[in-house]
């Protein structure tokens, strides 16, 4: 989050943290120096009460052995056993028994005392002459201090000394350098004193620390003595050495000096520092300093600064924690709050920043409450109309775009100079120009070059009138085609109603031309067809009547000439009369064969032809026609096979089988050569139908002519019309029979090798 | 999403500083301390480990005795090593060469002569039974030397070559007879094993018992190391005593008391006064068979005292805590302390000075204050009686409030009379100190 310390982030966040912080700082402030005031003399009372009571219990540890030590030498017993000792001759009965008594006497004192190592007595001349150790001390006790106090009748205490001999700790193991202390107490016998009684307390078994009472956990005491030399064990040198160090001085371990309470002490008799100051530890205590009396010992007793003012360093973290957490809920609240207040205006400045650019698909959070919530409504309830508008808007001009653009009529925009701006696809479509291309062109370049000039004029007159409906101008496209169309303008105006251009529709009319045109063309064709049916009238009631007509002289020509040759007329006539007369009857019967084939030909062309359909037995037939046409085939050297089969029967009319297998064979004898002439007539059976074929090794019929063959009156060649005769009627009559009976008829033909005429028919079975 | 990071990162601040607020603990460490000063440095004690005094342990390692008198080697090491703590005598270290008896007299003479001559030991701390001691004894006296006896035994003996640590008859057996007389009965049966101090010790408990006007009903004895005591139970069990004074010697005792209660004699009926049954041979041979039995010495490990605590921890820490401190080992124990301070007196471990000093010598013991009679250079002593316990150890049943001064020579018959019934013995055993069993 980036803050603008301008911005009323920060304004808001410097007056909460004004309110919030300053005054729980000073509250704080005040509520620790009041409590650092309490707790100060309240911890200078603990510890000089802790610390004078520590060095009065210590004073008072050393006068109970004084008192003990006292005791002892107070003893009657002890008195009379020294007094034999002194007096009687060291190897008499007497002086055994008075050392053995004082064996006794002195060992269960050491037993009920274990913190007197030793004791020793000896003379007024400071001989000793008893101990309870081993060895005998071999000097004089004569010039000590405590010695000299003892005699003139006080109790002597000598300084803490280490002991140069072995001893028994307070663990029950010998050990040398013990810190002890010797005490000594005169023996007075009825004479005065007889002696002095001098014991050796061990000071390494009182733990300082068990004097020092205070409820800290890092309180320590210690002793020391007037060298400042470590006596009675500090807390924590107790678990590290387990007695007191008489050779370690109690400095501070980095500067090495005396640690400060003592130097201070022994300076200017001050007895509590509260301020704080490094220990034998180097830590830094707060602590107090007694003397202990009757020694020259000092008791200090320190507290870790830490622990001692612990309160006031909770109440400190406390205080700083909660300014922390205070701050820290200040400037989380204070922006909770100003972003609550800053953010949406800020988003809605965005957002209007956004509509202003044109840009409507803006979200608009109105979540909250209050006034900046009613602005972002009304906002965005401005902005849905805006955007419901420009949806219209766009929804026409889409619509609007699209009637343009996608019109199969041609639209272009042009200015006033009639360059033109823009065209839909229909127009770049039609003058076959890539719309690009087209705009920034002029209009008059897709005007056909004729009615350039009348275009010019038309386009001038726009511009003074501003009116063009329906004109016709011919255009003309890339590909050079022209075309009509009419021209209707849309004019366009500029704000202060200036006419600054136009869209021009463009209505091809080429279609309307061609209509044109088509519809001339089909009333010709359509009296052409009523010429060629009237024609085609013509002819077919030509032939039925030249048919008729020529066949009704045939008869009795016929006849006459068949009377002419019967027996009764034979002998009458020559030889030549009778050829004569037998040539006019074949030639007759040849023109009634071929009267006969036109008639059926027109026939089947007028479909009068009524198809008899019957089971055939095919095979019969054909054997029928082969023997028929046995004679005629032998006279004309032509080799005629027979390859049917048992085929099965034929749905067929018998009689235009027959006709078209004898058309065929006909057909067939014309155009086989005059030597080795073949011809075969088969058929075979396939998918239920019978095809039936008629090869022969002619002449071939071409590719080309195999298409015609089957039209009427077609003839393979005009030579051959000559040389072979016939109407060309056969092939024609042949289709239309097979055609009629739903069979069909095909030709194979190779030029010079011969052609195969293949035709099928149902077979029933 | 700022706002969303923000407050998680705020609460967790939150509770850090709650969590350091409360966990504020004081840490004080120990790491340095005070300064070491030149003033008062430590005096290393000076032991002269050239001119060690050296001291001869001679006991039986081996055989019937050795589980009586090993023990006893150990607390005079255990003494020695403790000198050695101190410092040493004179500074000097302490050495000692330990030799075997083997539990066979003959051997004990050729071993001190051995140690004395050849290791030139300052002294001998060594013996136990009485045969031991008689068969050293010349070795001593010719040599001019000191050995230090720690067994209480039968007296009648007295040589300026010899400290005799443990009881003499009249600070063992006479008040085990006093005590039993007031405590259980008047008819008494002496059982012991077949050698010096038993034939001795019980010649003296029928003067005391005839003394006293009681009755000796029954005595006998079995060669050292006899394990068949069927003959003598049928006795105890025919003459039906009040108390049996028992001085057998060594592993005899197991199979003693063990026939003992097979035969039904429990010591409600007819208890038994060891004489020569220490915690030690409790440890040893088991306890199963004395409950309820008494002994009577002139220490016990149980004395409370913080002497003995010091001697019984010191003892156990080195040897062990299944270990037992006893009267002769206390004996031989102290024998090393007196030795010590008489050597310190005189400045010197030469033995004319040293036995001179150690005349009249004192010194308080795990047992309490003991003193070399200048006279005998026997002990006063404390006398003790204890009740076997089934824990092993003894409860003091009597203690006598004085030290009782020792008596070599009682008063039943002169000190010839004595010498010459010694003598008797002697011969009777074909020249020997106990009964070869031949």
């Amino acid at each position: 989050m980036i803050l603008n310390f301008s911005s009323y982030h920060f304004k808001i966040l410097a007056l909460a943290l004004c309110l919030g912080i300053v005054p729980t700082s000073v509250l704080g402030g005040i509520l620790i120096f009041d409590n650092l005031n309490s707790n100060t003399s309240k911890l200078e009372n603990e510890l000089v009460l802790s610390t004078t009571n520590a060095a009065n219990g210590y004073s008072e540890w050393i006068f109970e052995h004084v008192r003990q030590l006292e005791g002892i030498s107070s003893d009657k017993q002890l008195i009379s056993e020294t007094n034999h000792m002194i007096n009687s001759d060291e190897n008499s009965p007497e002086h055994f028994f008075a050392n053995f008594n004082l064996e006794t006497k002195i060992g269960s004192e050491l037993e009920k005392n274990p913190n007197f190592l030793e004791i020793l007595i000896c003379d007024t001349d400071g001989n000793v002459f008893f101990t309870s150790d081993i060895s005998l001390p071999n000097v004089s006790q004569k010039n000590e201090s405590h010695f000299q106090n003892a005699l003139s009748g006080k109790i002597g205490i000598s300084d803490v000394f280490l002991a140069n001999k072995s001893l028994k700790n307070k663990f029950g193991v010998y050990e040398n350098n013990l810190p002890t202390m010797l005490i000594s107490s005169p023996i007075i016998g009825d004479v005065g004193i007889i002696g002095v009684l001098t014991a050796r307390v061990d000071l390494s078994s009182p733990s300082s620390f068990s004097f020092a009472e205070l409820d800290y956990r890092s309180v320590d005491s210690y002793v020391v003595n007037d060298e400042n030399y470590f006596v009675a064990t500090p807390k924590f040198l107790e678990t590290e050495l387990q007695k007191p160090e008489l050779k370690l001085l109690a400095s501070n371990p980095l500067s090495g000096e005396i640690i400060d309470i003592i130097q201070n002490y022994n300076d200017k008799g001050t007895n509590v520092n509260l301020i704080g100051y490094s220990n034998y530890n180097g830590d830094e205590v707060i602590g107090s300093i007694f003397p202990i009396e009757g020694t020259d010992m000092l008791y200090v007793v320190e507290i870790n600064k830490n622990e001692a003012f612990i309160d006031i360093i909770q109440l400190q973290i406390f205080l700083y924690s909660s300014i922390g957490v205070l701050f820290s809920l200040i400037v989380s609240i204070s922006l909770y709050f100003t972003s609550n207040l800053v953010t949406p205006i800020k988003k809605l400045k965005d957002v209007t920043h956004k509509v202003t650019e044109g840009n409507l698909d803006v979200v608009i959070d109105t979540k909250g409450k209050g006034e900046i919530h009613d602005l972002s409504d009304s906002f965005s309830s401005m902005v849905s109309s805006l955007k419901e508008s420009r949806s219209l808007q766009a929804q026409a001009e889409s619509k609007y775009r699209n009637l343009y653009e996608k019109s199969p009529a041609l639209h272009r925009t042009v200015n006033t100079e009639g360059i033109i701006l823009d065209c839909n696809e229909s127009y770049a479509k039609r003058f076959g120009i890539p719309k690009n291309e087209i705009v920034g062109t002029s209009i008059f370049e897709h005007v056909s070059p004729e009615h350039t000039e009348y275009m010019k004029s038309v386009f001038e007159d726009w511009k003074n009138s501003g009116n063009v409906f329906d004109t016709e101008i011919w255009f003309k496209t890339k590909d050079g085609e022209k075309f009509p169309g009419l021209i209707s303008v849309n004019n366009l105006y500029d704000t202060n109603g200036k006419l600054i251009g136009s869209n021009t529709l463009i209505q091809d009319i080429s279609d309307f031309y061609k209509t044109l045109e088509a519809q001339e063309e089909r009333k010709n064709v359509e009296q052409e067809m009523q010429q060629v049916k009237h024609l085609n009238k013509q002819k077919d009631e030509f032939l039925s009547i030249v048919s008729h007509e020529l066949r009704t002289p045939l008869i009795p020509i016929k006849g006459n000439c068949e009377i002419l040759l019967d027996k009764n007329f034979a002998d009458q006539l020559t030889d030549d009369q009778r050829k004569f007369v037998e040539s006019i009857v074949s030639n007759s019967k040849r023109l009634d064969v071929l009267i006969d084939k036109i008639l059926l030909a027109q026939k089947l062309d007028l479909n009068k032809y009524q198809f008899s359909m019957s089971d055939v037995n095919a095979t019969n037939l054909i054997n029928d026609i082969f023997q028929s046409y046995n004679s005629l085939m032998k006279q004309k050297n032509i080799q005629f096979v027979n390859s049917i089969k048992d085929i099965p029967k034929v749905f067929c009319d018998e009689n235009a089988l027959h006709e078209v297998l004898t058309n065929l064979i006909n057909n067939a004898t014309e155009f086989v050569p005059p030597e080795n002439g073949m011809i075969e007539v088969g058929a075979n059976t396939k998918d239920g139908m019978v095809e039936f074929f008629v090869k022969d090794n002619g002449i071939g019929i071409s590719k080309e002519k195999q298409e015609r063959i089957f039209d009427k009156f077609y003839q393979l060649d005009s030579t051959h019309t000559r040389t072979h005769g016939g109407l060309g009627l056969g092939l024609a009559i042949c289709q239309k029979l097979v055609k009629g009976m739903d069979g069909n008829i095909r030709v194979m033909s190779e030029e010079g090798k011969g052609t195969t005429f293949y035709f099928s028919l149902r077979s029933n079975v | 999403m700022e706002k969303r990071i923000f407050l998680p990162l705020l609460s967790a601040g939150i509770i850090v500083l709650f969590a350091l607020m409360y966990s504020y603990e004081l840490e004080v460490s120990v790491t340095r301390y005070g300064q070491p000063s030149d003033e008062y440095v430590t005096i290393p004690l000076e032991i002269d480990d050239k001119n060690p005094v050296k001291i001869g342990i001679l006991h039986s390692l081996t055989g019937t005795m050795a589980s009586s008198e090993s023990p006893v080697v150990d607390s005079t090491i255990l003494a020695i090593d403790q000198l050695n703590q101190r410092g040493g005598i004179l500074n000097r270290q302490v050495e000692y060469v330990i030799a075997d008896g083997k539990s066979d007299w003959p051997t004990f003479a050729s071993e001190a002569q051995r140690l004395i001559e050849e290791e030139e030991v300052d002294v001998v701390f060594g013996g136990w039974t009485s045969a031991s001691r008689k068969t050293m004894k010349p070795i001593f006296e010719t040599y001019d030397h000191l050995l230090f006896y720690p067994v209480q035994y039968e007296g009648l003996e007295q040589s300026k070559n010899i400290v005799y640590t443990g009881a003499a008859p009249n600070q063992q057996a006479i008040p085990a007879i006093n005590w039993a007389f007031e405590n259980i009965g008047t008819n008494f049966y002496l059982v012991g094993s077949d050698y010096v101090f038993p034939r001795s010790v019980n010649e003296i408990i029928k003067y005391r018992i005839h003394e006293l006007g009681g009755t000796v009903v029954g005595e006998n004895y079995r060669l050292l190391g006899d394990t068949n005591f069927d003959e003598i139970i049928q006795d105890i069990k025919d003459k039906q005593p009040d108390v049996i004074i028992n001085s057998i010697n060594g592993d005899s005792n197991l199979a003693f008391f063990k026939n003992l209660r097979e035969s039904g004699i429990f010591p409600d009926d007819v208890p038994t006064i060891s004489l020569s049954v220490s915690e030690n041979e409790i440890l040893s041979f088991g306890n199963e068979n004395m409950i309820g039995d008494y002994a009577v010495w002139n220490y016990f490990q149980s004395i409370q005292s913080k002497n003995n605590l010091d001697f019984v921890d010191s003892f156990k820490q080195k040897f062990g805590q299944h270990r037992t401190t006893s009267d002769p080992m206390e004996a031989a124990y102290n024998g090393v302390f007196l030795y010590a301070k008489a050597v310190d007196k005189s400045g010197t471990t030469e033995l004319d000075k040293v036995r001179q000093n150690l005349k009249g010598s004192t010194f308080s013991g795990p047992g309490g204050s003991i003193g070399v009679d200048p006279q005998n250079q026997h002990l006063l002593k404390t006398v003790r009686v204890g009740e076997i316990l089934p824990n092993g150890q003894f409860l003091i049943v009597s203690s006598t409030e004085e030290p009782i001064i020792p008596i070599t020579y009682p008063k039943y018959k002169s000190p010839e009379d004595w010498d010459s019934f010694i003598d008797i013995l002697y011969n009777d055993w074909g020249e020997s100190w106990s009964n070869p069993g031949v």
